[in-house]
């Protein structure tokens, strides 16, 4: 088995680990660095549940070869929020009513952070197509909807 | 009057944590030192297991244990005790594990799975509830006779079926030959996968001195500690069982499922954490499944459209093993008439064994498999009879009479407001009674006519009770902080339908204190924990409420009683309000909370009373059915509801679009409007699956074909995006109760699919009696309606089909 230096930047924070060529993104977060906050659902790029940024890009990190992201920028749902609380975002979930089991949640929000980050006024097509791919089972998704509309009033809101 | 916290839609106590990513849930565990788990499993639905060579994978790297069903020589099962954790000599359905690999790494284990080879000698397997039946069927257990087995559990040795539920009022023989018009139809209800985001998982470790410790991923923890004791022979005091936040449970995580085999396994490396987390393929194929009901309906009635008699045969395809779909059979079957009178009845439900893999419970327990049923039949009985099916159902409601359900149980107005519920989603969709009503829902834009496309309506009403023991206790305790702070102790799990914010409610408004000054810990501990049955059945909530007004009635005795002693007052003259204790006639004197329930400190220092703990529980009055009628409390309290939808079904493809979809349900009081609203939303969507995408494939092997999440076809956000939602929540007193919250959760579920079948009809005049009504099954039913029928009538409604 190879075994390969990664080199990532993880919450803002530069991180080296020597990996197996075959690693996933996923298990190198969840095993190797304790980042548990992305979920594994399904394994195979069905649920969104593992869902991580890439420079910014919302990527299924039970897909992306740890190797395949060397040199990166990972953020994770850990990175998100602040010493002093949740992020407008993760707010907006909260506020929104949008979390049950919350096993599917930090994807949905980072999704909504990478949308938003691009389209600061999305539409609702724009939302949907945010939100395609992920899977929730308990919500029946109107209120994540409504989460991601919320925390786009509020970003334009200041 | 002061604002009380029942009634407000507070935010949910654990959003933040589940926000962030700081909740943990069972796969996010690890200790140091843990082993890792792999299962082989049976390619087979039916086989004998000759041969299993699994040498050469204990001798590799990192191996620490291989194990066959004959290294694990324990029984499984609670009613019935079926099941091995591991197959012994027989694979009863393609997915049962049939050896184990424990290594120090996922890799490891795997990699030694390759080197086990297993020889199986297929055997002839029964893959449907009918076949299982047919005389001579293949029996999927010989030993059927031997098993333990709980009284008034009848499975029949020598034959498929491992339980027969009956219930049975007046004489449905003279009833059906008195009927002016008859109406007979066969339904089914196929399986259902859970699919819950997070799959199944369980940590579980042998302690030097003997103790089992387990981190289960379940609904239930005291139920997995006594399944595993008594699998193991192990006291109750030596099994801790800890639970934390599910990533969604619906019922698939209520029983044991991979909890048995997680600890039998770590029996053979004692002292290390053996993990074992199921992969999304294993969740279908290797932990429980839900519905596979088949249902003969036969209704009488008069001409006018009174039913007088009901003949309802149903049949469950329970799966390999029964112990964990047994309790279903009751629930179907003295619910399968749903929520109206016939005065003469027989119902009868038998599960039988089955090649496939276990059923277990799936949200609505058996309500909705066979409500699908009634539901629809109510809709045909209704057309034979040239009826409205508004009028129809009023006609026949059980609860404006007064009269019995059933079980014989009498069930009036105050169970709830179920002809209100009916009138709010009839005008919701456009089914309303009068003309007014019909033309307004028409103007609006939904209902606007596109080329090839028929809009149609349907309803169905909805009933649950709670299936459970009938000592199927709940336990709180209430613990006072020193500063006036309430820890609230339950074992409930919490699994994403918020019942910690409403027990953290519902104490609040008890108590009459801030919800902040409230703390509901999260995750169970057997060991810790007061005593709760299963977080199932939509009762949790419910039940805790009960057991909190006991437990603050005891804890207020306990502070009057310190107050008392503060004051130098007998304990009559103290009352409590508010979170203050005072001299009743005397309010001047009064004590805050926090200086009476640690005790009371004197000016000299001396100290009385003492910190105030105490425990309350809750059961409720059940008994055992009735022998020769199945009849008895079975169910304890009833919550009452209609659903429908007003659909768009696309005539050149058969895509069922639904436009509108409308529920009302009577809660008794809703402890949380908005969580409320959101469980019966998520419900919702959740029966929208099984209604029109959701459906268990079969491989010609009795193999499980569409065991992920692309092929087994989950509501997605592209899905539901459309669809306007309204949820009405009555609150029809509940006559007594502390709380006044009837039970609410898997209700949302029960009657979608009916409803959506019901406005398929209305629609486009094909009747389905199964579901899902994916595009291509009502495709090919549009098209073989077409060609039996060469100028067929336009279909009704069809708006500008050409
Ligand atoms: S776990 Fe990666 S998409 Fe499901
Ligand atoms: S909140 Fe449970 S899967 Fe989305």
């Amino acid at each position: 088995m190879s075994r390969h230096l990664v080199t990532l930047t993880v919450n803002g924070a530069p991180v080296t680990r020597e990996v197996e060529a075959h690693r996933t993104l996923l298990e190198v977060l969840r095993d190797g660095l304790d980042l548990i906050g992305a979920k594994e659902g399904c394994g195979a790029g069905e649920c969104g549940a593992c869902t991580v940024l890439l420079d910014g890009m919302p990527v299924r990190a039970c897909l992306v070869l740890a190797v395949e992201a060397d040199g990166c920028a990972v953020a994770t749902i850990e990175g998100l929020a602040a010493a002093r609380g949740p992020d407008p975002i993760q707010q907006a979930f909260i506020d929104a009513g949008a979390t049950q089991c919350g096993y599917c949640i930090p994807g949905f929000v980072l999704a909504a952070r990478a949308l938003l980050d691009r389209r600061p006024d999305p539409t609702d097509d724009d939302i949907v197509r945010a939100c395609g791919g992920h899977l929730c089972r308990c919500t029946g998704y109107h209120t994540l909807f409504e989460a991601v509309r919320l925390a786009a009033r509020r970003r334009a809101a200041g | 009057m002061e604002q009380r916290c029942i009634g407000t839609s507070v935010p949910r106590v654990d959003a933040l944590e589940k926000v962030t990513g700081e909740a943990r849930y069972v796969a996010d565990l690890s200790f140091p030192g843990m082993l890792h788990a792999k299962l082989l499993r049976s390619p087979h639905a039916h086989a004998r297991i000759v041969r299993i060579e699994k040498a050469a994978a204990a001798a590799m790297p990192g191996v620490h244990a291989v194990a066959t069903g004959k290294d694990l020589p324990w029984w499984v099962g609670e009613c019935i005790r079926d099941q091995r954790p591991m197959a012994v000599e027989t694979a009863r359905f393609a997915g049962e594990p049939v050896a184990a690999v424990v290594a120090s790494s996922e890799d490891a284990a795997l990699a030694a799975l390759e080197a086990i080879r297993v020889d199986y000698e297929p055997l002839p397997a029964v893959l449907d509830a009918r076949a299982a039946l047919a005389p001579g069927a293949p029996l999927v257990h010989p030993d059927l006779g031997t098993y333990h087995v709980l009284p008034g559990f009848r499975p029949s040795p020598g034959t498929n079926v491992f339980h027969h539920y009956f219930v049975k009022a007046g004489d449905v023989t003279k009833g059906l030959a008195r009927a002016a018009v008859v109406v007979e139809q066969e339904y089914e209800f196929p399986h259902l996968m859970h699919t819950a985001l997070e799959n199944h998982g369980c940590l579980a470790r042998y302690t030097a001195g003997g103790r089992l410790e387990v981190h289960a991923g379940a609904q239930s923890p005291f139920t997995v500690r006594n399944v595993v004791a008594e699998a193991f022979g192990l006291p109750r005091h030596r099994v801790s069982v800890r639970g934390g936040y599910l990533g969604g449970g619906f019922g698939g995580k209520s029983d044991a499922t991979v909890e048995p085999l997680t600890c039998a396994l770590a029996r053979l490396c004692p002292g290390r954490w053996v993990r074992l987390i199921l992969d999304r393929e294993e969740s279908f194929v290797g932990s429980v499944l839900g519905r596979g009901f088949r249902g003969r309906y036969r209704y009488g009635l008069t001409r006018r459209g009174r039913l007088v008699a009901a003949d309802i045969d149903l049949l469950m395809a329970g799966g390999a093993y029964s112990w964990t779909a047994v309790n279903i059979l009751p629930c179907a079957g003295h619910n399968g008439i749903g929520p109206y009178f016939v005065p003469d009845l027989e119902i009868h439900a038998r599960g039988l064994y089955t090649n496939t893999p276990p059923v277990g419970a799936y949200r609505g327990y058996g309500h909705p498999d066979s409500q699908f049923m009634a539901e629809r039949h109510m809709d045909l009985c209704a057309r034979a009879v040239g009826m409205d099916p508004v009028a129809f159902r009023l006609k026949n409601l059980l609860g404006k009479s007064g009269k019995k359900n059933p079980l014989g149980q009498r069930v009036d107005s105050s169970a709830g407001d179920l002809e209100g519920c009916i009138k709010l989603v009839a005008q919701d969709i456009g089914m309303a009674t009068s003309p007014e009503g019909i033309r307004a829902r028409e103007a609006e834009p939904s209902a606007v006519s596109r080329p090839a496309v028929a809009v149609g309506r349907g309803l169905a009403c909805l009933m649950k009770s709670p299936g459970q023991a009938t000592n199927a206790f709940t336990t709180v305790v209430l613990k006072f902080n020193e500063d006036g702070t309430v820890h609230v102790i339950s074992a409930v799990s919490e699994m994403g339908q918020g019942v910690h914010t409403a027990i953290a409610q519902i104490a609040a408004d008890l108590i009459e204190i801030p919800v902040e000054k409230v703390y509901v810990p999260q995750g169970t501990d057997t060991d810790y924990s007061p005593y709760d049955w299963q977080t199932v059945a939509s009762r949790a909530t419910w039940m805790q409420g009960r057991a909190i007004a006991a437990a603050w009635e005891k804890a207020r005795k306990e502070l009057r009683a310190t107050a008392a002693k503060a004051f130098g007052v007998p304990v009559a003259k103290v009352d409590y309000r508010r979170g203050t204790l005072f001299v009743r006639g005397d309010e001047s004197r009064a004590l805050p909370l926090e200086k009476v329930c640690h005790g009371y400190v004197f000016p000299d220092g001396h100290a009385v009373g003492g910190p105030v703990l105490v425990a309350g529980h809750y059961v409720p009055h059940a008994t055992y059915a009735d022998e020769q009628t199945g009849r008895g409390e079975l169910a304890t309290s009833w919550t009452f509801g209609c659903q429908g939808a007003e659909v768009e079904v696309d005539l050149r493809t058969g895509e069922v679009t639904v436009l509108r979809f409308s529920s009302a349900i009577d809660v008794g009081r809703a402890v949380n409007p908005e969580l409320a609203k959101a469980q019966v939303i998520g419900a919702v969507v959740f029966g929208l699956g099984g209604a029109l995408t959701e459906t268990v494939t079969w491989g010609p092997r009795g193999e499980i074909r569409n065991a992920s999440m692309t092929d087994y076809k989950v509501p997605t956000p592209e899905d539901v995006r459309g669809i306007d939602f309204r949820v009405h929540l009555l609150e029809t007193p509940v006559p007594g109760d502390p709380v006044g919250s009837r039970c609410l959760a898997e209700h949302g579920a029960v009657a979608v699919a009916p409803a959506i079948a019901n406005a398929v009809a209305d629609a486009t005049g094909v009747d389905f009696f199964d579901v899902p009504l994916a595009a291509e099954r009502v495709f090919l039913a549009l098209q073989a309606r077409a060609a039996q029928a060469p100028s067929p009538k336009p279909p009704r409604k069809a708006k500008g089909a050409r």
